[in-house]
Order: structure tokens, then C-alpha cells, then sequence
């Protein structure tokens, strides 16, 4: 009995094993485009037998356009197999992309790294960041101090206990916010925490200034706390959430890339409708496990634009403009290397984008 | 026919001792190039063969030299590699003797009493599965982002070993030395100190061991908690900027003096469990 009993536990044990290390179908954050039907239709462009095409995109605004073209089947009738995946935050999207398990990403300020490694090319820019701020509590003396877009000053902000997100964005604009006031990190408390953690620990009223992004700008707008300076206002520049892809898929794909760039341009032109963006945002976020207040969705909208046809028509975008001054000062920062440092100008790449949309722009360092 | 007899070996003190030696010295021979294999392997996949990128892996070479610049530099994430430690151990350390000292007599109690066990089992069962990392948000909202809440969430995850090896130790208490010692006219409290304890110390000292690997191991979780300093933020940090040399000098550290806490652990508990 004992030995029966042994037998029939060591081959369940296997099954199980071998069933975990098998395919996997669909997890739930990773989704895949299957065409419905095997035979083109008179949309499709030509069909062609093209690899599965792994795309990353993160929880927050700059992964809703992905999302929103995947959903409504335009990668599929662009030809393209793709498969989706959601993730957390930017750095995991770089060690995926370090493992060569994503082809092409859609992410944020952690994308930079990427490129400072010279394994990416920044193809697009996806929206705008304004959202990036630094909020401080309504009966704070830093709100009662005189400031145009910035408020504080020497005298308040020192000493402040600053909630923040070491080597994001928020630590960049919580650098430039402070050096307004000729002051340095060494002047406050940084306290490091992630976005969502730092933001229950301010207001359940922990700390004196937080560093943050959206949903939780939003939500902090939304319940009344006093933004004293967005990361544009501290630093004078427009960061940008973007599209990027590892230098072999674009040496190795470039039909795909140019198609993938132009159902995501479509995807954003689509979405310049609010009440399209905001009915689609609401539910998606929810299910991708960001919870926004129709509140502060509305609120994300005036802080948070996606790029588009008309965006990118204006004389004087440049693509990628942004990162090489933030990666300059990361290299101070000693985050990214002295000899990586050109690797991020020569990392822009805006001529795919250019074929996919028939627009003639700039890129960084042209 | 019939039963062999072997002629007993006397072999002279000093040839044993060789022999000991020579054992003792081969035995480590065999760990030292195991682990130098292991390092030749790792090197082979990243700047042998470059079947890795040096982006997804550090290479042992640059692992090493990015360990002794830490040694000295601040930067990227604004302490050095001994300002990180010192911070790690502290945490650790404090977490870990909280356990202990609250872990042990607790577990003894709840073997020796019942109404002990009985009030304290149902919550011990509930939080003993429940990892550390998911006890944050709360023990922000409590405790608040200082240090308190860091030592708090080590000590959950060391606690559970301590109760758990006391409790069985003192339960593995043979009934025949517990009636030996009633024989004799021992109360409960004399047969708990001279009888229980003394028999349980194996498990107890095992639990200890076992809590300071957990301690050490849940720094990790530990320093997402609000820190600017320790081992867990470094590679947190590392992570985010996309530096895989400085998460595995990281991870370097921490496996190290894990090892060197186990084996002064390994002497203290010989030296008191010696004999028994």
C-alpha cells in the first residue's frame, strides 16, 4: 500500500512539474494576438508570415494607446502576431528586455538606462509628463511661501522630510526642485519608497513633501494637496514616455517595427478623443491593476497627452530631445557611466516613425 | 568452517590524527573547487563565451571590481558598500535577537502549558504564512516609515522558526525522564529547567540558526520599507538603473556574512549544547 501510495504521489508530482514547465497559454497579463480567421481579409494589408513580435508596455498612461490597439484587433490587421505583456514598472521592462524576452517596449524614465546600455533605440515618444510633482500637504508652509509655477523656499524646504522614488523621474525633479532654491539632497530627508507605498504613507501623514507620478498625482490633486512643482517647471524640460526596441529587432525587423509604430500612432490619434480615452482608461486601468477615480482620470487628462499625427507635425518637435540632458545629469548623479553617456544621443532613431506616419521630423542630434 | 575472526588494528595516535588532517584538508579541497568551478562557469557564460549580455549578467570580473569600488565610492546610490552593511546588520540583528527572545520562551510556554498554547496557536498559524513584503502597507500605517517597521517585518519572518523548534523541542521531551524527574519529587518548574529545556536545547539552538538565515534573508523585503541605506536598497537600487554588477555584489555580500553569522552560530551552539 505504501509503495502504491509512493508511486502514484511521485506521478502526480510530475504532471505538475512538467505542466508548470510547459508552454504557456495565456497568463494574465500577457496577452497574444491570434488571428480569427486564417484567410486575409480586403483590409489586411498582404500577408506575411512574420514572427511573434513580444511587446512590454507598464501600468500607467504611456501603455493605454498598446493596450487600446491590441484590443480593437489593429496589430492583427496590420499583419503583425503580437504578443502582450504588462508590467509593474520600467525596470522590469529592462531586464526583460535585457533577456531578449521583449522585442519592443513601451515605457518611461527607466527606458533611459536602456538606451545608455546601447542595446535600444527610442523609435517614438507616446505622451507627455506633466503629471510628475511634487505635492505638499494644503497647511504646509512650503504652500504659504511665494512661487509662479514653483512654491517654497530655502527657508521651508529644508530640513523637509521628501517621500520619493530613488532613480526614478521624481528623484530628478526633486533635484531640480530643490537646486531653485540653491539647496542639494544633503538639505532634506529623502525617503525612499515606491510610487504606491510612499503614496499611502503621505496620506496617512507621513513625511512633508512626496516626489510622485499618476494615478497618484492625480489622486493627490484630486483630494487637495498642493502641487509646488511639476518635473517641467523644476527642470525646463518636457520628458516624454516613449516606444523603444532592441537594436537587433530593429536591424532584423524593420517592416514590423515601422508597422508596429504606425498602429501605435493610430492608436494615439484615436485616443486624442477624452471621452474615447477616458471611457477605455477607466475600465483598463482598473483591470490592469491601477485603480484611478474618474476624478483623477479626468485630472490626468490635463497633465498627460499623448503625442499623435499633429504632435508630431509641429516644426519644432524634436524626438528624444529630453534625454540627453536628464542623462547628464545622471551621469553626475553617477547612475549611468561618463562612456555610456553618448551611447543615448546615438540611440534616437525617429526614421521608422517617419515611414510609418509619412511625417518628416527631427530626431535628437540631427 | 566457522566463525572468522579478524584481528583488531591498533593504528598509533599520531597516524589517526594524519589521517584526520589529511581528510579535513581534502574535504575542503573539494568545496574550494566547487565554488571555483562554479566561478569559472559563470565567467565562461558571460565574458568567455558571451552567451549572456553583460546587461542581463555581470561578469565575476566585473562583479569584483565594482565590489572593491563600493569599498569607497558613494555613488550611484549614496552610501558605500560598508554604510550599506552596517545598516543591513543593524536591522537584521535588531529583528533577529527580538525573535529570539520573544520567540523561544513563547514556544517553550505554549509546549509546557496548555492554556498557553491554545491562546496563542490560532494567531501564530495565521501570520506564520503570511511573507514579510505583504506586512509594509500595514506597518507604515502603524508604525510609521522609521526604523521600527523594518526590525518588525525581520522579526516576523525569524519568530516562526524560534516557536516552532522550541515547541517541538520541549514536546520531544521523553515522558520516562519527565516521571524520573516526578519520582524524585521535582515540581512542574524544576522539571521544566532541569529536564525540558536541557533535552529541547538541539532544536532550540536549530530554530535560532534557522531564524538568523531568515532574518538575514528578509532584509531584502525589509529595505523596501522606506530606507535610503542597507544591502536589500542597494540591489533595489541596482535594479532600477539597470546595473546588474552592483545587485550581485548585493547578493555577494549577503550570502557571505549570512555564512559567517551560521558558523559563529554553528560555535556558540556547539560550545552550549556540548555534552548534552
Amino acid at each position: 500500500m505504501k509503495k502504491l501510495t509512493a508511486v502514484i504521489l511521485a506521478v502526480v508530482m510530475s504532471v505538475v512539474c512538467f505542466a508548470g514547465c510547459g508552454n504557456k497559454t495565456e497568463p494574465d497579463n500577457t496577452v497574444s494576438s491570434t488571428p480569427a480567421s486564417s484567410e486575409p481579409s480586403e483590409t489586411q494589408p498582404e500577408s506575411k508570415d512574420f514572427e511573434q513580435l513580444n511587446v512590454a508596455c507598464i501600468v500607467f498612461s504611456s501603455g493605454i494607446p498598446v493596450l487600446y490597439a491590441y484590443d480593437m484587433g489593429w496589430f492583427e490587421e496590420a499583419g503583425l502576431d503580437v504578443n502582450l505583456e504588462v508590467f509593474a514598472n520600467g525596470a522590469a521592462v529592462n531586464e526583460a528586455i535585457a533577456a531578449k524576452q521583449i522585442d519592443i517596449a513601451v515605457s518611461g524614465f527607466a527606458s533611459v538606462y536602456a538606451l545608455a546600455a546601447s542595446e535600444c533605440t527610442w523609435l517614438a515618444d507616446v505622451n507627455t509628463t506633466n503629471s510628475i510633482a511634487i505635492y505638499a500637504r494644503p497647511d504646509s508652509d512650503i504652500v504659504t511661501a511665494s512661487g509662479d509655477a514653483l512654491l517654497g523656499s530655502a527657508e521651508t524646504v529644508k530640513g523637509k522630510k521628501i517621500i520619493t522614488n530613488l532613480g526614478t523621474s521624481s528623484q530628478y525633479n526633486v533635484d531640480t526642485y530643490l537646486s531653485q532654491f540653491g539647496l542639494t539632497e544633503s538639505d532634506v530627508e529623502m525617503i525612499h519608497m515606491d510610487y504606491s507605498t510612499g503614496y499611502q504613507s503621505f496620506i496617512a501623514g507621513e513625511g512633508d513633501l512626496i516626489a510622485t507620478s499618476n494615478p497618484y498625482s492625480a489622486d493627490l490633486d484630486a483630494a487637495g494637496y498642493v502641487n509646488v512643482g511639476t518635473l517641467t517647471a523644476t527642470s525646463g524640460i518636457s520628458l516624454m514616455d516613449g516606444c523603444f526596441a532592441r537594436n537587433a529587432v530593429v536591424e532584423n525587423r524593420p517592416e514590423e517595427v515601422t508597422l508596429f509604430l504606425g498602429v501605435l500612432l493610430k492608436a494615439m490619434d484615436a485616443l486624442q478623443d477624452e471621452e474615447v480615452r477616458f471611457e477605455y482608461s477607466l475600465d483598463k486601468f482598473a483591470e490592469i491593476g491601477n485603480t484611478y477615480t474618474e476624478e483623477g482620470l479626468r485630472s490626468e487628462f490635463t497633465t498627460t497627452k499623448y503625442v499623435g499625427t499633429e504632435f508630431i507635425s509641429r516644426e519644432d518637435y524634436v524626438l528624444g530631445g529630453a534625454w540627453v540632458p536628464i542623462a547628464e545629469w545622471l551621469t553626475t548623479e553617477g547612475k549611468i557611466s561618463e562612456e555610456n553617456l553618448p551611447n543615448i544621443a546615438k540611440s534616437i532613431d525617429g526614421s521608422f516613425l517617419c515611414e510609418a506616419s509619412g511625417i518628416n521630423f527631427k530626431s535628437y542630434g540631427e | 568452517m566457522g566463525i572468522q575472526r579478524t584481528q583488531a588494528v591498533i593504528i598509533p595516535r599520531m597516524e589517526v590524527k594524519k589521517l584526520v588532517k589529511k581528510k579535513r584538508v581534502r574535504n575542503t579541497a573539494i568545496s574550494i573547487f566547487t565554488l571555483l568551478m562554479i566561478v569559472f562557469i559563470w565567467w565562461l557564460v558571460t565574458d568567455g563565451l558571451h552567451l549572456v549580455a553583460s546587461s542581463a549578467m555581470a561578469s565575476p570580473v566585473k562583479v569584483v571590481q565594482t565590489f572593491f569600488r563600493k569599498m569607497t565610492d558613494k555613488s550611484p546610490d549614496g552610501a558605500t558598500l560598508l554604510q550599506h552593511t552596517l545598516a543591513s546588520l543593524k536591522i537584521a540583528m535588531v529583528g533577529y535577537f527580538l525573535a529570539v527572545i520573544i520567540g523561544v520562551p513563547l514556544g517553550i510556554f505554549m509546549a509546557w502549558i496548555k492554556v498557553v498554547d491554545l491562546m496563542v496557536r490560532p494567531i501564530f498559524d495565521l501570520i506564520r504564512t503570511i511573507p514579510g513584503i505583504a506586512w509594509i502597507s500595514l506597518l507604515i500605517i502603524v508604525f510609521g516609515v522609521g526604523n521600527t517597521s523594518r526590525y518588525i517585518v525581520v522579526f516576523l519572518a525569524a519568530v516562526v522558526p524560534c516557536i516552532l523548534n522550541s515547541f517541538s523541542g520541549i514536546k520531544q521531551t521523553k515522558d520516562v525522564h519527565l516521571w524520573v524527574g516526578q519520582t524524585f519529587g521535582a515540581g512542574s518548574r524544576q522539571l521544566l529547567w532541569s529536564v525540558a529545556i536541557p533535552t529541547a536545547l538541539p532544536m532550540i539552538m536549530t530554530g535560532v540558526k534557522v531564524a538568523l538565515g531568515a532574518s538575514w534573508m528578509t532584509i531584502v523585503a525589509a529595505e523596501l520599507l522606506a530606507s535610503s541605506r542597507g544591502l536589500g536598497f542597494m540591489i533595489q537600487q541596482g535594479r532600477g538603473i539597470y546595473r546588474p554588477d552592483i545587485i550581485m555584489v548585493g547578493m555577494v555580500v549577503i550570502g557571505i556574512i549570512g555564512g559567517i553569522m551560521a558558523k559563529v552560530l554553528d560555535l556558540i551552539s556547539k560550545a552550549i549544547i556540548k555534552g548534552r
